[in-house]
C-alpha cells in the first residue's frame, strides 16, 4: 500500500507544482533558519572534553580581606603563592597552573625567517596529560624539568611549520625573546572548543602558539598584563617583579583533575587546610570558602554561551513556527482542493485511515524535500554567519552528523504536526456532499 | 461597517483559516517588537559618544624592551619622534585605550578608610592628553608638567592629581558636582586631588556600568607594552600612519603591535553587536516577506474560494469598492486579533523572556506603534488579491449550476 501512497503523493505534488513549492519553501527556510542558529549554538556549549569533564575542576580559593563582588562567585585566578603551595599537593591525579605572556620568537640560523611576536601559554608539566593534548613528535616535559625551570618548549603544529618547516623539531632550538629554548615535543592540531581552561572571554579562540614551564616564566621575570586577568586587590610591595610573586594579586588559573569523590574531598581538605594554615599566618582574612567548581559549571557562570546566540535561536524557532502556520495555511488550500477526489475514494471504500495515511504520506514527503533543502539554506545561513561572526572560532559554523539527521526529522516531524488537523479535516469529508456535485 | 456582521459569522463557519492567520500575525508582531527593540537599543548603546575625537585619533601599541635600558627614556624618546612625523599635532602615552577591552578599573572613597563610594576605570597618562584626545574640560584645569610623576609599570598605585569625568562626578556629588574639585579621591589607599572635569570619557569596557566613570591621573607609565594615542590631521593620516613604523622602529628588538584609528577600535569592541543587530535585522526583513506572503496566499484562497460568492453580491447591486472594503475589514479584523493576541503573549511571557535572555521589557508605546504597523503590513499586502476580486464578473451568477 505505501508505494501506491507514495506515488499518489508524487502525482498530487506535480498536479500544484506552485503550491508544493511554496510549502517545500515555507519548511526549508524556516528550518534552515532554525538550524543555523542551532547549530552556533550547540556547538558553542557542547562538552569540550566529554570523557572527563565530570572530573576536572577549576580552584578558586578566598584569599581576600575583604567581600567579592556578592559574596557568592570568586575570581577565577589564584595569586602566586597559593599556585606554589598547591602545586605541592600529591592528592589530584593532575594539577596545573596556567599563565600566559607574549614573548618575540625567532630563529636562531634563519635570518630570512622575520621574528614574531607569538602568545605563549606558561604552564605546568600536567598540562598535556590532563588536557589530552596529541603530539605530533616528541612529548611535553617531565615534573623535573618544570620544576627545574628549564628552558625547553612544546610547539603547537602552526608554530613548527612556521619555524621549522614542519619538520620533527624535537631537540632543535629557538629564541624566545633573548634566550634560547629547546624544542621536546611538536603538537598535532589541537583545537578545542570552548577552549574552556583558559580565560572566558577567549573561549571560541584558537591556543597559544607555544607552550613553556610555568616556573620558566617566573625565572625569566616575564610577565604580559593583556593576556591574564590579574585582580590585585591589594597592592604589591613595589613594582618588582618578585614582589607580584609574594603580592596578593590573582592571576594564575588552576585547574586539577579529580578521579573520584573520595579524591575530591580529600582535595577540598588539603586545600581548606592550606587556607587554615594561611590564615593563622595573616592571609585569608576573610573566611574559608574555597570553590572546586566543575567544568561544566565554570562554563555556565562565566557565560561562555552568550545570550545573544540564545536568543538568536528562540528568534529562529519562533520564525520556523510562522513558517509552519503558513504552510499550514497552504495545506487547508491544498486538501480543500481535493475534497472531490476525497470523496470519491471513500465512495468505492478507502477508509478513513486510508485517507489519513495517503496524506501523511504526502506531506512527508514535502517535509523531507523541505528538509533537505532546509539544510542546504542552513549550510548557506552558516557560511555567512561565519562571514558576520569572523572573530569567532569557524568550527562553531559546522554542522555534524546528529545535527544534519536532526534537522530531516525536525522537517518531516514539525510538518506532520502542523498538518495533523488539515488531514483528520480531510478525512472527515462526508463522500455523499461531495459526490452530488460531480 | 455593515460588513461587520457578516464577517463574523464567515469566522463562525470557517474557523481554521482566520484562525491560523492570526497565530501567525500574533508570532510575527511578537518577533518584530522584540528584534527592532533590541536593534533599536544596541544603536543606542553603540552611538554613545567615547568622549575623544574618533576621527583624528591614532592609538599605537608597541614595545619598550628592557634590554634597551630606561623604559621611561625610551618612552620619552618615542613621543619626540611621533611629534616630529609632519601631520601630528600631538601625542600622549597612555595606560590603556578607551574600549579596548583591556584595563584597569579601581574602587574609590572619599574618606581614606570609609565605604566605596564608587568604582570606574584608570588611565594614567600626562597633561597632552586633553589636547590629543580633543576633550573638554568643564571645570577646573589640566594638570601642570610639574604635576606629571613619571615611573615603569604599576603607576595605579601612586598618589598623584587627577582629572574625572563629568558623569563620575555627578555620582560622587550627586547635588553639586562641582564639589569635587578639589577633594581627594582615595584608592589603593592613597589620596588623588581632582584638579578637572572633563566632559566624556569613556573607558575598557563597552559592557560595563561603569564605562563613563574615568579618572586620568598624572602619572605617566612607562610599560614593556606600551600605548600611545597621537592626534592627527585627518587629511594626513595615511601618510602619517604609513611612515610611523619607518620612524619608530629604530633597532630589531622594537615592535609595533597595532596602528589603527579610535574608531577602529570601537568598531572591535562593539563586533559581537553590529554582527547581532546584522542577524535581526535578517530575521525582521525575512520574517516580515514571509508572513505578507502568507497574508497574500490566505487572502488569494479565501477569495477563490468564495468567487461565487462575490458575484453574487456584485449581480445583487453590489459596488466594486463594497466587495474591496469588505476584504479589507475582513483582513483588519484578523489582523487586529493577531496583534491582540501577540499583545497578550508578549506581556504574559515578556517576564519570562527578560529573565531567561536578560532582555529589557519592550515600552507599551513600542508595542502600540509596532501593533499599527502590523495592521497597515496586512492591508498593503491583501491590495492586489482584493483588487482582483473586485474584477469577478457578476455575470459568474448565471454560469454553472
Amino acid at each position: 500500500m505505501y508505494p501506491y501512497y507514495f506515488k499518489l503523493a508524487l502525482i498530487s505534488l506535480r498536479k500544484t507544482p506552485m503550491l508544493s513549492l511554496l510549502m517545500v519553501m515555507m519548511i526549508a527556510i524556516g528550518i534552515g533558519a532554525t538550524m543555523t542558529t542551532y547549530t552556533v549554538s550547540y556547538m558553542m556549549s557542547k562538552d569540550p572534553i566529554p570523557n572527563k569533564s565530570a572530573h576536572l575542576f577549576q580552584v578558586q580559593l578566598d584569599s581576600m580581606d575583604e567581600i567579592y563582588g556578592d559574596g557568592k562567585t570568586l575570581p577565577t585566578m589564584i595569586s602566586y603563592q597559593d599556585a606554589q603551595a598547591l602545586l605541592d599537593s600529591d592528592v589530584p591525579k593532575y594539577q596545573v597552573a596556567i599563565a600566559a605572556i607574549q614573548q618575540r620568537v625567532s630563529h636562531e640560523a634563519n635570518r630570512h625567517l622575520t621574528p614574531k611576536s607569538l602568545k605563549v601559554r606558561t604552564t605546568t608539566s600536567d598540562f598535556f596529560s590532563m588536557f589530552e593534548t596529541p603530539f605530533l613528535y616528541g612529548s611535553g616535559w617531565s615534573k623535573q624539568d618544570g620544576k627545574d625551570a628549564a628552558q625547553i618548549a612544546v610547539l603547537s603544529k602552526e608554530t613548527n611549520s612556521w619555524l621549522f618547516n614542519g619538520e620533527n623539531s624535537v631537540g632543535k632550538t629557538f629564541k624566545l625573546g633573548a634566550d634560547t629554548y629547546r624544542v621536546v615535543g611538536v603538537l598535532d592540531s589541537w583545537d578545542p572548543l570552548p577552549k574552556y581552561y583558559a580565560l572566558p572571554h577567549t573561549a571560541f579562540t584558537k591556543p597559544h602558539d607555544l607552550f613553556i614551564p610555568f616556573n620558566t616564566q617566573v625565572k625569566n621575570e616575564l610577565f604580559s598584563q593583556k593576556l591574564v586577568s590579574n585582580y590585585c586587590w591589594k597592592k604589591p610591595d613595589d613594582e618588582s617583579f618578585s614582589s607580584l610573586l609574594t603580592s596578593e594579586c590573582m592571576w594564575v588559573i588552576f585547574w586539577v583533575e579529580l578521579p573520584s569523590k573520595k579524591i575530591h574531598q580529600q582535595y577540598q581538605s588539603f586545600i581548606d587546610n592550606h587556607a587554615l594554615v594561611q590564615q593563622s599566618l595573616g592571609r585569608f582574612q576573610n573566611r574559608i570558602y574555597n570553590k572546586l567548581v566543575p567544568l561544566k559549571q565554570y562554563l555556565i557562570d562565566e557565560e561562555v554561551v552568550s545570550d545573544d546566540s540564545k536568543m538568536a535561536v528562540w528568534l529562529a524557532a519562533l520564525f520556523l513556527v510562522v513558517c509552519l502556520l503558513n504552510c499550514m495555511s497552504l495545506m487547508i488550500a491544498k486538501f480543500h482542493a481535493k475534497a472531490g477526489e476525497v470523496g470519491l475514494r471513500r465512495a468505492i471504500g478507502a477508509s478513513q485511515q486510508d485517507i489519513i495515511k495517503q496524506f501523511s504520506i504526502e506531506l512527508s514527503v514535502v517535509g523531507t524535500v523541505g528538509g533537505l533543502l532546509g539544510l542546504l539554506f542552513a549550510k548557506i545561513g552558516l557560511i555567512s554567519a561565519a562571514n558576520t561572526y569572523s572573530y569567532l572560532h569557524s568550527d562553531l559554523m559546522q554542522m555534524n552528523a546528529p545535527l544534519i539527521i536532526g534537522t530531516v526529522v525536525l522537517a518531516v516531524i514539525s510538518s506532520l504536526t502542523f498538518g495533523l488537523y488539515p488531514i483528520i479535516r480531510a478525512s472527515q469529508m462526508q463522500p455523499s456532499s461531495q459526490l452530488k456535485s460531480l | 461597517m455593515r460588513d461587520l456582521i457578516p464577517i463574523l459569522k464567515t469566522f463562525k463557519k470557517q474557523k481554521m483559516a482566520p484562525a491560523l492567520m492570526a497565530f501567525q500575525i500574533a508570532v510575527t508582531f511578537m518577533v518584530l517588537v522584540n528584534a527592532i527593540y533590541m536593534i533599536a537599543q544596541r544603536s543606542e548603546l553603540i552611538a554613545r559618544p567615547i568622549g575623544a575625537n574618533m576621527e583624528s585619533t591614532l592609538t599605537i601599541i608597541t614595545n619598550l624592551p628592557t634590554q634597551q635600558g630606561d623604559l621611561t627614556a625610551q618612552l620619552e624618546h618615542d613621543l619626540t619622534i611621533l611629534k616630529s612625523i609632519h601631520g601630528v599635532i600631538n601625542a600622549a602615552p597612555i595606560t590603556g585605550l578607551p574600549l579596548e577591552g583591556w584595563g584597569m578599573y579601581t574602587d574609590f572613597k572619599l574618606e581614606p578608610n570609609g565605604e566605596d563610594v564608587a568604582y570606574g576605570g584608570y588611565f594614567g597618562s600626562n597633561d597632552q592628553l586633553i589636547d590629543t584626545f580633543g576633550l573638554t574640560l568643564v571645570a577646573g584645569e589640566n594638570f601642570l608638567p610639574s604635576d606629571i610623576q613619571k615611573v615603569e609599570n604599576d603607576g595605579v598605585f601612586k598618589s598623584s592629581k587627577l582629572l574625572i569625568t563629568q558623569a563620575l562626578a555627578k555620582k560622587l556629588y550627586p547635588d553639586d558636582w562641582l564639589e569635587v574639585l578639589g577633594k581627594n579621591l582615595y584608592y589603593h589607599n592613597e589620596p588623588h586631588e581632582v584638579v578637572g572635569i572633563v566632559d566624556t570619557l569613556q573607558n575598557a569596557w563597552n559592557f560595563w556600568s561603569a564605562i563613563e566613570y574615568t579618572v586620568i591621573s598624572a602619572v605617566q607609565e612607562a610599560n614593556d607594552t606600551q600605548r600611545y594615542v597621537i592626534r592627527v590631521d585627518p587629511a594626513q593620516i595615511e601618510n602619517v600612519i604609513a611612515v610611523i613604523p619607518e620612524r619608530l622602529l629604530t633597532h630589531p628588538q622594537k615592535q609595533i603591535e597595532s596602528i589603527e584609528l579610535l574608531t577602529d577600535v570601537k568598531m572591535r569592541s562593539y563586533r559581537e553587536d553590529l554582527a547581532t543587530n546584522k542577524l535581526l535585522t535578517a530575521v525582521c526583513i525575512s520574517l516580515t516577506i514571509i508572513t505578507v506572503f502568507g497574508i497574500l496566499g490566505q487572502a488569494k484562497f479565501s477569495i477563490s474560494r468564495r468567487t461565487k460568492q462575490i458575484g453574487t453580491r456584485r449581480a445583487l447591486g453590489a459596488s466594486k469598492h463594497q466587495v474591496i472594503s469588505y476584504f479589507m475589514l475582513e483582513n483588519a479584523i484578523i489582523s487586529v486579533i493577531g496583534v491582540f493576541i501577540g499583545f497578550l503573549a508578549a506581556i504574559i511571557l515578556n517576564n519570562q523572556f527578560v529573565e531567561l535572555l536578560s532582555l529589557t521589557p519592550v515600552p507599551i508605546n513600542f508595542l502600540l506603534f509596532g501593533a499599527i504597523a502590523i495592521v497597515l503590513l496586512g492591508q498593503i499586502a491583501v491590495a492586489y488579491p482584493v483588487s482582483q476580486a473586485a474584477k469577478v464578473s457578476p455575470a459568474i451568477t448565471t454560469r454553472g449550476a
